[in-house]
């Protein structure tokens, strides 16, 4: 039957569109409402900024936009269009993510578009070098960063600071950890903002400890207890391993946190480069090479490489005691999902150290110089970074926070482990790395040449110590 | 005589343009091949040159012009020559034993009477088109010291507590041993195909003149299959001198530098794309790439000296 208008019909729709249209032309468009759901699944991410690669598969929850349309402020709508390139490396759910927030973000600002690539982790150190070196138009104006990495862009003249109308110097260094932005920082302004955090905690096999007579809630009293916890999980006989204490295989997180424990918590923070010499100082402490001679024994009597080497060792209930980033709570979740363990804080030096120690690595989210927009890309940056996107990141990957705010919010606290690894987050320091892959071989060597060649200790660590400082060298700036 | 020069003239004004025109023809056809030549293979050459003459960082800034300072450095630098040392050991474990043995299979394999010959040529195979990954994975649990196939089956000859891929003495040749495996399939079927070359008449005239089964593959078999031999020589040697997959699979640690233990198993390729890529040092590791290349280029040129010879049947 058609519809006929009469005409008191008429005025009202007359009336309504007129409405319709003088509230469009103030600016106001309708709001339907940001409908979202949680979905979990299984994803694989790459434990980012470590300078070793180490990819694990996590179980998340993913918030996914259901319907989404927002307020747009009308003077937003007259601005000139803005195109923002930005890159990343892939994973499934990162990058799921990321659109979601470019969806909200053009949303918000109608003249920006945001050209989202997700790269896979082979080809993105090619592509972004390529992408840079060619400039304008083929460059990412937004991208990901270890935060070891960001001194050498920014001293190669790639990136820009963020934009103190978007956020200040002050506001930063209130809204997030100090440490998570410490590296970030070049002349008194950052370069970055931080994103992907982890720390290096020991997992212990409940099972195991419990089976010797040791509690795995009772955290370690200092190293020296470390070591005889872990002797005494050790199964080994006649050249035969059936279970060994402690997985020491990840050496350059090792060294690394023993290194820097030292020169934290007993030296006050020293640099661990002489600014001067732009050396390592390890060689100035005795009590650094004996951390080092610590690692070896550890190595040597309760670890053994050749026991199912390449495998998960923790997760096949082979192992006391791990050292290990909180993410991989997600991949033990699937590969072991009836393993009891328990996350401690690593152990302290001595007894009577006041706080705990650990080193943590993150990644940090840049704006090229090439940008078209600086303060529209740091909008975008900061739009990612913020307290509430945080809150999406971490259940996604499983990272940590770098919001302050965040550290002590009940959602990431929700058990004993949860506990211990987001309290680590308060004590950690940025892992100090240069060169990354040569940084790592070279600790690997250090502890090969010594536990599987026989060399003498501290010939090896005279060598490690010369050849990292050869790196130091060679990823030092020079003038041209 | 001057009819005579007219006619050379417009005889030859008239191949003059049909030659042009074929040549025209030819460039045209040509160009695109030349285009993509130039542009994807001999520009990138050069441009890979050119940055190996410099300190050149995957992280963008000034790239100082260092002249032949990456190549002084690459040849003072120990792990370097370790590296070339690892990939020549590799080669040549790798390629004679593997030539031999699928030589012995291609013979086998050519017998008439070989009951199940298909079923076995396939079998052979399957390795090769095996993804290199799956194979370095499965054999990384099969040199397991301790509970692996490999050592328990060597256990039963008394054979015990070979560490494999956790000792700097066995890991290369665990290396070997897989690349072993994995090409035997390939070469195999290109010995059956020069097996299949030969003339019937020749080994039958060998047979009647009372050779035995050794002599006539001495004298008879062996030396017609000498363009295969050359041809499996040159490649295979030159696969190995690029080896990079089961190296980099089978060897590496937690996330760590593969490799290992101790770089005994640190081969060219990956030291390549260990310094350019994961250390970010793209002029040095370009100018390794450019002694990988001559290092390749020498050992064919040998190759053909030694192994191209003409055949007399006599």
């Amino acid at each position: 039957m058609a519809k006929t208008w009469t005409r008191r019909a008429l005025l009202r729709f007359a009336g309504v569109a007129g409405g319709a249209a003088a509230l469009a032309a103030c600016g106001a468009t309708p709001t339907p409402q940001v409908v979202e759901k949680v979905v979990e699944k299984e994803v694989t991410k790459i434990v980012e900024g470590t300078p070793q690669v180490v990819k694990e598969t996590v179980v998340v929850q993913e918030t996914v936009v259901v319907e989404r349309t927002v307020e747009v402020p009308a003077a937003t709508q007259e601005l000139k269009p803005i195109k923002l390139t930005h890159w990343q490396h892939h994973s499934d759910a990162r990058a799921k993510t990321v659109e979601q927030f470019v969806a909200r973000f053009q949303d918000l600002h109608p003249n920006v578009t945001i050209d989202f690539q997700s790269i896979p982790w082979n080809d993105y150190w090619g592509k972004l070098a390529s992408g840079i070196a060619a400039g304008k138009g083929s460059a990412p104006d937004v991208f990901q960063i270890p935060m070891g990495l960001v001194g050498e862009y920014v001293l190669g003249g790639n990136l820009v600071p963020v934009s103190e109308q978007v956020i200040t110097t002050k506001d930063i260094e209130d809204t997030y950890l100090a440490w998570t932005i410490e590296r970030g920082k070049r002349e008194g302004k950052y370069y970055g903002l931080p994103l992907d955090v982890q720390t290096l905690l020991p997992f212990r096999n409940d099972a195991l400890f419990q089976e010797v007579g040791l509690d795995p809630k009772k955290p370690y009293a200092d190293m020296a207890d470390f070591y005889d916890q872990s002797l005494k999980l050790t199964k080994k006989a006649n050249g035969v391993t059936d279970q060994i204490g402690c997985d020491t295989s990840y050496y350059c997180a090792w060294l690394t946190v023993l290194f820097q424990q030292f020169l934290q918590r007993e030296k006050g923070g020293t640099p661990w480069i002489d600014p001067k010499t732009n050396k390592l100082v390890w060689n100035d402490y005795p009590e650094i090479f004996q951390d080092f001679e610590w690692f070896i024994k550890l190595s040597t009597d309760t670890d053994d490489d050749a026991f199912l080497k390449g495998q998960s060792r923790f997760a096949l209930g082979k192992v006391g005691a791990s050292l290990n980033h909180p993410v991989s709570r997600g991949s033990l979740k699937l590969q072991a999902p009836d393993l009891k363990y328990t996350i401690t804080p690593f152990p302290k030096r001595k007894s009577d150290q006041k706080e705990y120690y650990t080193a943590g690595s993150h990644w940090m989210w840049v704006v090229g110089k090439w940008a078209p927009d600086f303060e529209v890309a740091w909008q975008w940056v900061y739009f990612c970074t913020n307290k509430a996107a945080q809150l999406v990141w971490t259940d996604v990957g499983g990272d940590l926070p770098s919001h302050k705010e965040l550290v002590d919010d009940p959602k990431f606290r929700q058990d004993e482990n949860a506990v211990v690894c987001m309290d680590s987050l308060k004590y950690a320091s940025p892992w100090e790395w240069v060169g990354w892959a040569e940084w790592v071989k070279e600790m690997q060597d250090a502890r090969d040449r010594v536990v599987i060649g026989g060399d003498d200790t501290r010939k090896s660590f005279e060598t490690m110590i010369d050849n990292l400082n050869k790196v130091i060298e060679t990823h030092t700036p020079k003038q041209s | 005589m001057a009819t005579q020069t007219a006619v050379a003239v417009r005889a030859g004004r008239k191949w003059s343009t049909q030659r042009r025109r074929e040549v025209a023809w030819a460039y045209a056809f040509l160009t695109p091949a030349f285009f993509f030549l130039i542009v994807l293979l001999l520009f990138p050459i050069l441009f890979a040159f050119w940055i190996s003459l410099r300190d050149w960082s995957l992280i963008p800034r000034p790239y100082p012009f260092v002249g032949l300072g990456n190549y002084v450095e690459a040849f003072k630098d120990p792990l370097t020559i370790k590296s070339i040392k690892n990939t020549f050991i590799y080669t040549i474990g790798a390629v004679p034993v593997s030539m031999v043995i699928s030589l012995a299979l291609a013979l086998v394999m050519n017998l008439e009477t070989l009951p199940f010959r298909t079923l076995f040529r396939t079998a052979y195979f399957i390795p090769v088109i095996t993804s290199w990954v799956a194979v370095s994975f499965v054999w990384i649990w099969m040199f397991e010291p301790r509970w692996g196939l490999v050592n328990t089956f060597l256990a039963w000859f008394g054979i015990h507590g070979i560490k494999w891929l956790a000792s700097p003495k066995w890991a290369l040749p665990a290396v070997i041993i897989v690349s072993i495996w994995k090409g035997l399939g390939y070469n195999m079927v290109i010995f059956l195909a020069g097996l299949q070359t030969i003339p019937r008449e020749l080994l039958e005239a060998a047979k009647i003149d009372g050779a035995s089964r050794w002599q006539s593959f001495w004298s008879v078999t062996l030396p017609l299959l000498n363009p295969t031999i050359v041809f499996i020589t040159v490649t295979a040697v030159i696969g190995s001198l690029q080896v990079f997959t089961p190296a980099v699979i089978m060897t590496s640690g937690f996330g760590g530098e593969a490799g290992g233990p101790i770089n005994s198993t640190r081969v060219m390729v990956y030291h390549i794309y260990s310094m350019a890529f994961r250390a970010n040092r793209l002029g040095y590791g370009a100018a390794l790439a450019f002694i990988l290349f001559a290092i390749v280029l020498v050992v064919t040129i040998i190759q053909l000296r030694v192994t191209q010879r003409d055949i007399e049947y006599g």
